[in-house]
């Protein structure tokens, strides 16, 4: 891919609704007794090291969200198993606590949640 | 004391963990810097392992992560790389007097592994805080034992120094170096500091600025170094003033198995030998090691050491040179078709070398690759066989009917087959190739629109050809890619070459420097590693590959544009230290082992590893031992001198059958005689030798040259007697200028020119000393010029092409150009030959002229008795009478009885070559016959030479 290919004005602007979005704009937010980490690399019980796009911890909730980027549809089968196995590392670093998932398709504007 | 020295036989990793600080399962808070990236696999399952869970793991960084990470915290300038900086070398060096190299090295290609070379000496000197004062100093005071011009290299290294670095600044660009100086520097400001613990583990041989960081931050409460025993480490901690508290454990020493083999290859059937048994028996898992201190020999080791391990069973991590890889092959014959096309025509025998490599034969077609095979070998054998073309161009080749008739042809000619194609789709196909491969590189714009052609055109291969199913191109084709990519992206990319072929000169010496980095992940299986990558990783069992001296150390010059003693005197690395690095890891790889492996090879050439006779020398100190020999097991080849002799070929009744019908030429019935198994080859089996494309003019050029020249200038003047005035030199020059134009183009020049002259000379020669001296003698007319003629014999079939048929006189006279000048060859010796004596019809050089006499009388309907057969040699140096070498010399017996003596050989003969008892034996005279022969590989009989 060519810079030339992605302007960078609709990076941004794409960016911007991304955050904006009502489903993804609440896990950008400040709350009470929220941590949140981006980039947040975990090891599964083997040593293997993965790397999740945004850890959010609530009190009660964990949240991965993974974001996928491109407009191809119903890629999502494919991403499943994938965070799958980050829900399955993160229950194992936060016992007790409930855990989901969400994968962001930031061109597409949508979300699929999991748990 | 923030600082332990560990025995090398303890785990760094598990030592490490230990240490580390955690809240629950995340131990975020610390910092863990090694001095390269593999250790950080082996730390985080450690700590995984301890914990039984997943974690948070620490950050654990390599010491250029660590830098970057360290810097970007204080300082945001963008770091450059290797490209960037020859592109500002460059200009410096542009804009300069004091030019390294004086006025060489002006354009950019050529200045480009120069300037590769100065940045790193460049660096050398930021990280190792040297200052430009300290250059200027040592540019002005003469040095003992440093010549002049070193001297002035060092003067024009100060202008470079100063200006590169100022350069830098300028931009607000950054290098690796000054990230490390940087830091060095300031560390205390940088975010490390908000780690709760930072842990240095496994480092060596450290810069001047890594000392600084690291003299400064032993000082920080947080901190904690591991370091691991070995040679030189305590002389290089007591330099810095760190006294580290000593692990109290002894090692057992290792058990060592040393092996010696003739050659590479001998090591590495050993250690399969080795490895078979613990593959099968499961025990190759990640604590075992091969280490490969020369990559060269990975390819042996996949190919006849681990023939039998899936991809899982083992793990490569090491640096394969880019340049020695398949891909490399592919893209430098590319190199070599551009470089040696004229403007747009192609130099053939480089288009087909290109053509013809895998990569290109096998791109798909309809989803199959055989058919562009067939039409690759096509065109290779069209232009071999059809054309003495040196050059041609591309669309010539794609509209070339001729071409396209004989294509066709190989192909399925079914038109309900599916697979059927029409000669339009072929053409396509083939000129879609050359668009994809070779068009895009007739024009380049600049280095970027280069690179990205060239990517283009591994993206091109990779997905439309076989080339992803050979062993590890998907890697190779990634390195290049990435390479080409980084060149694409750098300051460089916008620069331009005046010549085509530049590009591809630059492109292969940026190249030479890159390596593909196998960096597998190493939890699983067999480990298969440079030495460099064993750092801070124990292995239980070790197996070291080509222990021997000027690889293990590696002795390769300074890749340096300092002289050595000026290197001294900055107190800069040298030989010696890269010495001690490598005794350093491989003492610490060895002595952290349980079982240790070595294989050397030991030729005339070749010498086990100084770390080796160390190692030999201390057992036979403790053993009171004399001689290491009774350490050593020694692999020895099992070798078979004996030359393979060929065997005789039975006939079957399809032979026989095939034979009692086959029209025999007298160039058949020759090569019977020289060898019946070559007969066989070739006129039975017809397997053909593959017609080459030399590219230039051949032996056989010449000969056909000739030949036509001959036929069409007496093939114009048939059916009249020759006076004089028919020997015409100038037409004869003409006629040949005629056929070499249509055969070779309008332009002659080099050799094609040379070889008309020399054939018009020649042909020019022969009709004025040759002819006209013959016209003069005897009325001679021309009968026949290239006649073809079939005629039974004695049950059998015979056929031939006569050259030239004249009227001497009264008497018939059939004629056979050579152009060689070798008349033994082709004489027969009548008075040695006896046809009841199959041994002495090794007199007969050629059986040609006797069967033309035998053609001709029959076609005609004649005795032979009036018909004379001669050859004429035009090789011969003097051109006149004494170039007739005819077939019944003068004074040599009676033509009429010598004549019934080889119709009886060639009925014989001919009887003998059918008779289904028979078999096709090896020529008797091998001396003779193999050395000229194209079916030696067959017969095995490559090694007979005269």
């Amino acid at each position: 891919l060519k810079t030339e290919d992605c302007p960078l004005d609709d990076v941004c602007k794409t960016l911007a609704a991304f955050l904006q979005y009502r489903e993804i704009a609440p896990y950008f937010r400040q709350q009470p007794g929220r941590m949140a980490w981006n980039e947040q690399e975990l090891v599964d019980e083997g040593g293997r090291l993965f790397r999740v796009d945004r850890l959010v911890a609530d009190p009660e909730e964990i949240t991965v969200i993974d974001y996928k980027t491109g407009s191809e549809e119903g890629a999502e089968e494919q991403h499943l198993p994938q965070m799958r196995n980050y829900l399955r590392i993160v229950r194992g670093l936060y016992p007790g606590r409930r855990v989901s998932g969400i994968l962001a398709y930031v061109d597409l504007l949508k979300v699929r949640r999991t748990s | 004391m923030n600082a332990r020295l560990l025995s090398p036989r303890t785990s760094l990793v598990e030592e490490i963990a230990a240490e580390l600080d955690h809240e629950g399962i995340d131990f975020s808070m610390n910092l863990v810097v090694f001095p390269g990236k593999r250790p950080a696999h082996f730390l985080r399952k450690t700590i995984a392992g301890h914990a039984g869970s997943s974690i948070i793991p620490p950050v654990i960084l390599s010491m250029d992560d660590f830098i970057d990470r360290a810097f970007l915290s204080i300082d945001e300038r963008r770091k450059i790389d290797p490209l960037d900086a020859v592109a500002l070398l460059y200009d410096i060096h542009c804009r300069i007097n004091e030019r390294i190299g004086g006025e060489g090295f002006r354009t950019l290609d050529a200045f480009f592994p120069i300037g590769l070379k100065l940045y790193r000496d460049m660096e050398e000197f930021l990280i190792e805080h040297i200052s430009v004062s300290r250059l200027h100093e040592m540019g002005i005071t003469p040095v003992e034992a440093m010549p002049g011009p070193s001297q002035q290299r060092i003067a024009s290294f100060e202008i470079f120094y100063k200006q590169f670095y100022q350069k830098i600044s300028e931009e607000s660009l950054s290098t690796r170096s000054l990230r490390y100086r940087t830091v060095g520097e300031q560390v205390e400001v940088t975010d490390v500091r908000n780690f709760r613990k930072i842990i240095f583990a496994g480092f060596f041989a450290l810069t001047a600025s890594e000392k600084q960081l690291f003299i400064k931050m032993c000082e920080w409460e947080n901190s904690l170094f591991f370091f691991q025993d070995g040679p030189y480490i305590r002389e290089m901690l007591a330099q810095m003033g760190i006294t580290p508290e000593k692990s109290n454990r002894d090692d057992d020493l290792p058990s060592v198995v040393f092996t010696e083999s003739p050659d590479t290859h001998g090591q590495v059937f050993a250690i399969a030998d080795m490895i078979a048994p613990l593959h099968d028996e499961g025990r190759l898992d990640e604590k075992s090691a091969i280490v490969l201190p020369s990559a060269e020999t990975l390819f042996p080791l996949l190919r006849h050491g681990l023939p039998d391990f899936d991809d899982r069973d083992f793990n490569i991590s090491l640096g394969y040179p880019l340049i020695r890889t398949p891909l490399f092959g592919f893209l430098h014959a590319l190199m070599e078709l551009i470089a040696a096309a004229e403007g747009s025509r192609m130099y053939i025998p480089a288009y087909l070398t290109f053509m013809l490599h895998p990569y290109v034969k096998n791109i798909y077609f309809g989803g199959r690759a055989e058919t562009t095979r067939i039409l690759f070998h096509a065109i290779g054998e069209y232009y071999a066989r059809h054309t003495a073309k040196t050059f041609v161009a591309l669309e010539e080749i794609e509209s070339d009917e001729r071409l396209f008739n004989m294509i066709m042809e190989r192909l399925p000619d079914d038109e309900n087959d599916e697979n059927h194609l029409a000669a339009g789709a072929m053409r396509d196909h083939l000129a879609g190739i050359h668009r994809q491969t070779i068009v895009p590189f007739l024009d380049p714009l600049d280095v970027r629109d280069f690179s990205r052609k060239c990517i283009a055109l591994l993206t091109y291969i990779a997905g439309q050809s076989t080339a992803r199913l050979h062993p590890l191109f998907s890697p190779f084709c990634e390195a290049f890619i990435e390479s080409l990519d980084a060149i694409a992206q750098s300051m460089l990319g916008t620069r331009r070459f005046e010549e085509r072929s530049n590009y591809f000169t630059f492109f292969r010496r940026y190249l030479m420097t890159r390596h593909a980095p196998f960096e597998g992940t190493p939890l699983r299986g067999l480990q298969v590693l440079g030495l460099l990558e064993t750092r801070n990783i124990r292995f239980d069992r070790v197996f070291v590959l080509d222990a021997n001296e000027d690889i293990l150390p590696d002795t390769k010059r300074e890749d340096s544009l300092l002289p050595g003693r000026a290197r001294e005197i900055l107190g800069l690395p040298t030989y010696r230290e890269r010495d001690r690095l490598a005794a350093y890891y491989f003492d610490v790889l060895v002595k952290g082992a349980k079982e240790v492996f070595i294989f050397f090879v030991e030729n005339n050439r070749k010498e086990k590893s100084r770390f080796v006779e160390k190692i030999l020398w201390d057992r036979q100190r403790r053993d009171r031992k004399t001689k290491n020999s009774d350490y050593v097991r020694s692999l020895q080849y099992r070798v078979r001198l004996e030359n393979r002799v060929p065997q005789p070929v039975p006939k079957n009744a399809a032979t026989g059958d095939f034979l009692s019908r086959f029209s025999y030429s007298a160039t058949a019935l020759d090569t019977y005689l020289a060898c019946p198994l070559r007969f066989y080859y070739r006129f039975v089996l017809r397997v053909a030798g593959r017609p080459e494309v030399a590219g230039g003019i051949e032996r056989t050029d010449i000969g056909n040259l000739v030949h036509t020249a001959l036929a069409d200038y007496f093939g114009a003047r048939l059916g009249r007697p020759l006076t004089r005035r028919d020997l015409d030199p100038v037409e004869m020059t003409e006629r040949i200028r005629g056929i070499m134009e249509d055969s070779f183009g309008a332009e002659l020049s080099g050799r094609g020119y040379l070889l008309m002259r020399q054939v018009q000379k020649r042909l020019g020669d022969f009709l004025a000393l040759y002819c006209g001296p013959l016209v003069q003698e005897v009325p001679v007319g021309m009968i026949e010029v290239e006649k073809k003629i079939k005629a039974p014999f004695r049950g059998f079939l015979l056929n031939g092409k006569i050259d030239a048929v004249q009227k001497r006189g009264d008497r018939t006279c059939i004629i056979d150009y050579k152009t060689s000048s070798n008349r033994n060859a082709l004489r027969i010796l009548f008075s040695r030959l006896d046809p009841e004596e199959r041994d002495t019809w090794s007199a007969i050089g050629s059986l040609q002229l006797p069967v033309y006499r035998i053609l001709y009388a029959h076609e005609n309907k004649t005795g032979r008795t009036g018909i004379d057969a001669l050859f004429i040699l035009l090789g011969m140096t003097q051109v006149n009478e004494e170039i007739e070498v005819p077939l019944f010399p003068k004074g040599g017996g009676d033509s009429e009885t010598l004549s019934a003596m080889l119709d009886e050989v060639i009925f014989r003969l001919l009887s003998e070559i059918a008779d289904p008892s028979r078999p096709f034996y090896p020529t008797a005279d091998r001396k003779k016959n193999c050395p000229i022969c194209d079916y030696t590989c067959i017969c095995g009989t490559q090694w007979v030479s005269r």
